[in-house]
C-alpha cells in the first residue's frame, strides 16, 4: 500500500508532484508546485483515499486502523504499564492539504481514552513511513466510547434490578420480546469541576424496546467506578 | 510497487457511474436531469440547467464515516461553459453537535463522543428523483423556484443536494449540502426524532458546530474578512475590513451590524477586476452563549492547519497566525433552540410516542463578484 504522494512522486504523475516529492515527510507548511493543469479523470484526483476504502467511506478498514494503532502504541506515552486503564477508542482518516489543493496524504489519527485522568491520548500518524506526526494527552476533551466500554455498559444496564423490572414491565405490557430490547449510551461531561461527573468516564443509558425509549429508570453508569445508579422520577 | 486498486477501482467506478447516471435519466418525467451525475463513488457533477446547454455547473466530493456523518471533501464550480472548474471548498462539515441541557446538564458532543453511524437510506428519502448512494447517502436535483423576476420574464433555478441522516441514539440529524446553479452552497442541519428519554419536556439546544476550509481557486492568497452594516443617523454604511484585524481571532454576531465574514481570493479577479470572493452568511435565530469558551464567538477565523478539526478546542488554535493572504478556515456556530412542546410526542404508560419535527439552521456561502454579470439571465 502506499499514500497518493510516494504514488504520485514515483509513479504515473511525476512532473505534477515533484514539489512534494523533495520532501514527502514534511509538514502541513509544505507548499510545492504553484498551479498545474488538473487531470479530473485521474482516480488519485477522484479519490485521495489510499487502498482499502470502499464507496464513499471514510470509516478507516480494521487492517488500517491497526498498523496505525500498531505505529501509536510504540510510543512513550502509549506504553502504559497493564494496570493503568487506557482503552483503544478508534482511529480516524484526516485528509491532509499537502501538495497545492490538488491531493492529500494520508494520515491517520489514532484516538485512546486514559480513566486516571479522563484524558483523550490522541497521536497522528503516517502509516507509510511508521511516523509518529504529533501526539498529546488532553484531559478533559471529548472521546467516544470504545466498544468495549459500550459492551460493559450494556452489561452493568442489564445486571440492574431496577432495569430489569421495568424491561420487563415493557415486554409485558407490549408483547415484544428480548430481542427488542437494547440499550444505548451518551456520555455525560462537564466542565464543572465541582459536578460529581467532573473527570470521571460516566455514561448515561437508554433502554429501548422495538422503536420507543422507556422514559425511567434512569440508569446512568459509571464506568470509572464500574458502578451504576439509578436517579429517582422528577416528575413529568 | 503499483497501487493495485486505483485502475481497477477506477474503471469499477466509471462503469458503476455510467450505470447510475443511465439509471438516473430513467427517472420519472418532471425530473431534473442528473448530468452526469455520480461520476466515481465519492463525486457527483452537476450542470446547470439540468435539461438544457450547461451554463454552469458543479463539481462535488463528498464522503461519510462513523462518528463523523457526511462532509463535503472537495467542491469545484465552473462558471460558463467555457470557464475552467475552479476550487470552491477543500473541505466542509460539521466538526461536531453540541447540546447543552438548560439544567446544566447533560452536555453532549453528538460527533466527537459517539460512533454514531449514518441511517440506511430508503427509497422515500430519495424520492422520485433522487438517487441513493453507499446506501446512505441521498442525491438529488431538484428546482428552487423564482431565482429571478423581471416583469413578466422569470429564471427558475435549481439545486444539487446531497444529504444524510446521523443516527445519534434517540435523536436524529440531517446533514444537507446544497449546491446552486449560481453558486450559492448551503450548509444546513436538521434535528428531529426522539426527544431525550427522561428529559422529554427538558429544553435544549443542537448547535451545528461547522469548519468550513474554503479554498477560492485554490488555498493560497485567500483573506478572512469582516463586513459590517453601520447606520448612526438617517444615513448607513458598510464597511469591509481584515478579519479580527488580519489575524486569528472571533466575531459574535450583531444583527443590527448585519454581521458576515467574507473570504477573498486576493489574485484571482473577474472580468471587471473585482477579487472573487464569498460571504458566510449565518443561517439562525438567537446568539448560543454556552458557558464553552468556544460559544462565545459564532464565527471563528484561523489559519489552516491540518491537525486542528476540534471545535470544543478552538481558541487553543487562536495564537496570532495570519488570515490575510493565507490558507484560511472559518468556523460557526448555529443553534437550534428546542423547547418542547406537545407536537414533539407523549407518553404511553413508560414509553415516550412521537417524535420532534425537524428544524433546520446552519449557513450559507454567496458568491461575490465570482461571475462578470448576472447568472442564468440572457
Ligand atoms: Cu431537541
Amino acid at each position: 500500500m502506499r499514500s497518493v504522494v510516494s504514488y504520485l512522486c514515483f509513479g504515473v504523475l511525476p512532473a505534477l508532484a515533484l514539489g512534494a516529492c523533495v520532501s514527502p515527510s514534511s509538514t502541513q507548511d509544505a507548499v510545492a508546485v504553484s498551479s498545474y493543469e488538473v487531470d479530473f479523470n485521474h482516480p488519485a484526483f477522484n479519490d485521495p483515499r489510499p487502498d482499502g476504502f470502499e464507496g464513499a467511506s471514510e470509516t478507516v478498514p480494521p487492517i488500517i486502523a491497526q498498523r496505525a494503532r500498531d505505529i501509536a502504541e510504540r510510543s512513550a506515552l502509549l506504553r502504559t504499564p497493564l494496570d493503568a486503564r487506557v482503552v483503544y477508542v478508534g482511529t480516524d482518516f484526516l485528509s491532509h492539504k499537502m501538495l497545492d489543493e490538488k491531493l492529500s496524504r494520508a494520515i491517520y489519527r489514532v484516538l485512546f481514552y486514559r480513566y486516571s485522568d479522563d484524558a483523550a491520548l490522541i497521536t497522528d500518524v503516517d502509516i507509510e513511513s511508521g511516523e509518529i506526526l504529533e501526539q498529546g494527552a488532553y484531559p478533559g476533551r471529548p472521546v467516544r466510547l470504545s466498544e468495549e466500554e459500550m459492551e460493559e455498559v450494556r452489561a452493568l444496564v442489564l445486571e440492574n434490578r431496577e432495569a430489569q423490572t421495568a424491561i420487563g414491565e415493557a415486554l409485558s405490557a407490549s408483547g415484544l420480546s428480548r430481542e427488542d430490547v437494547a440499550i444505548e449510551g451518551l456520555i455525560v461531561r462537564t466542565r464543572d469541576a465541582k459536578d460529581p461527573f467532573h473527570g470521571r468516564r460516566i455514561v448515561r443509558a437508554l433502554i429501548r424496546i422495538d422503536r420507543d425509549y422507556l422514559h425511567e429508570p434512569l440508569v446512568i453508569v459509571d464506568l470509572t467506578a464500574r458502578e451504576v445508579s439509578i436517579e429517582r422520577a422528577r416528575g413529568r | 510497487m503499483i497501487k493495485r486498486r486505483t485502475i481497477v477501482s477506477y474503471l469499477i467506478s466509471l462503469v458503476a457511474g455510467l450505470v447510475i447516471s443511465s439509471a438516473a435519466f430513467a427517472h420519472g418525467p418532471g425530473c431534473p436531469a442528473f448530468a452526469p451525475g455520480q461520476t466515481s463513488s465519492n463525486v457527483v457533477e452537476q450542470q446547470f440547467p439540468p435539461n438544457g446547454p450547461m451554463e454552469t455547473a458543479w463539481r462535488v466530493r463528498f464522503a461519510n464515516a462513523t462518528a463523523k456523518g457526511l462532509y463535503i471533501t472537495g467542491a469545484w464550480f465552473k462558471k460558463g461553459p467555457s470557464e475552467p472548474w475552479m476550487r470552491v471548498l477543500w473541505d466542509a462539515r460539521l466538526a461536531d453537535i453540541f447540546v447543552p441541557y438548560h439544567p446544566g446538564s447533560p452536555r453532549y458532543y453528538d460527533l466527537t463522543n459517539f460512533s454514531f453511524p449514518l441511517v440506511n437510506a430508503t427509497a422515500l428519502d430519495a424520492g422520485a428523483c433522487g438517487n441513493i448512494i453507499d446506501g446512505k447517502v441521498i442525491h438529488q436535483v431538484s428546482s428552487r423556484g423564482v431565482s429571478w423576476k423581471d416583469d413578466t420574464a422569470v429564471g427558475i433555478g435549481h439545486e444539487l443536494s446531497l444529504w444524510a441522516t446521523l443516527d445519534s441514539a434517540n435523536y436524529n440529524y440531517i446533514m444537507r449540502y446544497v449546491f446552486q446553479d449560481d453558486g450559492t452552497i448551503k450548509l444546513r442541519i436538521g434535528a428531529t426524532s426522539r426527544n431525550l428519554p427522561y428529559s422529554e419536556y427538558t429544553a435544549h439546544m443542537h448547535n451545528g458546530l461547522w469548519r468550513i476550509d474554503m479554498d477560492l481557486n485554490g488555498f493560497r492568497n485567500d483573506s478572512a474578512l469582516l463586513y459590517s452594516h453601520s447606520e448612526p443617523g438617517i444615513a448607513a454604511t458598510d464597511s469591509l475590513t481584515p478579519f479580527n484585524g488580519g489575524v486569528e481571532g472571533g466575531v459574535e454576531i450583531d444583527h443590527e451590524k448585519f454581521t458576515e465574514v467574507h473570504v477573498r481570493d486576493e489574485v484571482t479577479k473577474n472580468a471587471h477586476g473585482r477579487n472573487i470572493s464569498y460571504e458566510f452568511k449565518p443561517v439562525r435565530f438567537g446568539a448560543p452563549r454556552h458557558s464553552e469558551a468556544f460559544a462565545q464567538e459564532d464565527f471563528w477565523v484561523t489559519r489552516y492547519r491540518y491537525s486542528e478539526k476540534t471545535y470544543d478546542v478552538i481558541d487553543s488554535y487562536v495564537n496570532g497566525e495570519s488570515v490575510t493572504n493565507n490558507d484560511v478556515v472559518v468556523w460557526h456556530i448555529s443553534p437550534l433552540h428546542h423547547d418542547p412542546r406537545d407536537e414533539d410526542g407523549y407518553f404511553i404508560g413508560n414509553s415516550w410516542h412521537g417524535v420532534a419535527l425537524v428544524m433546520w439552521s446552519g449557513l450559507d456561502l454567496r458568491p461575490r463578484n465570482l461571475f462578470d454579470a448576472t447568472p442564468h439571465f440572457p
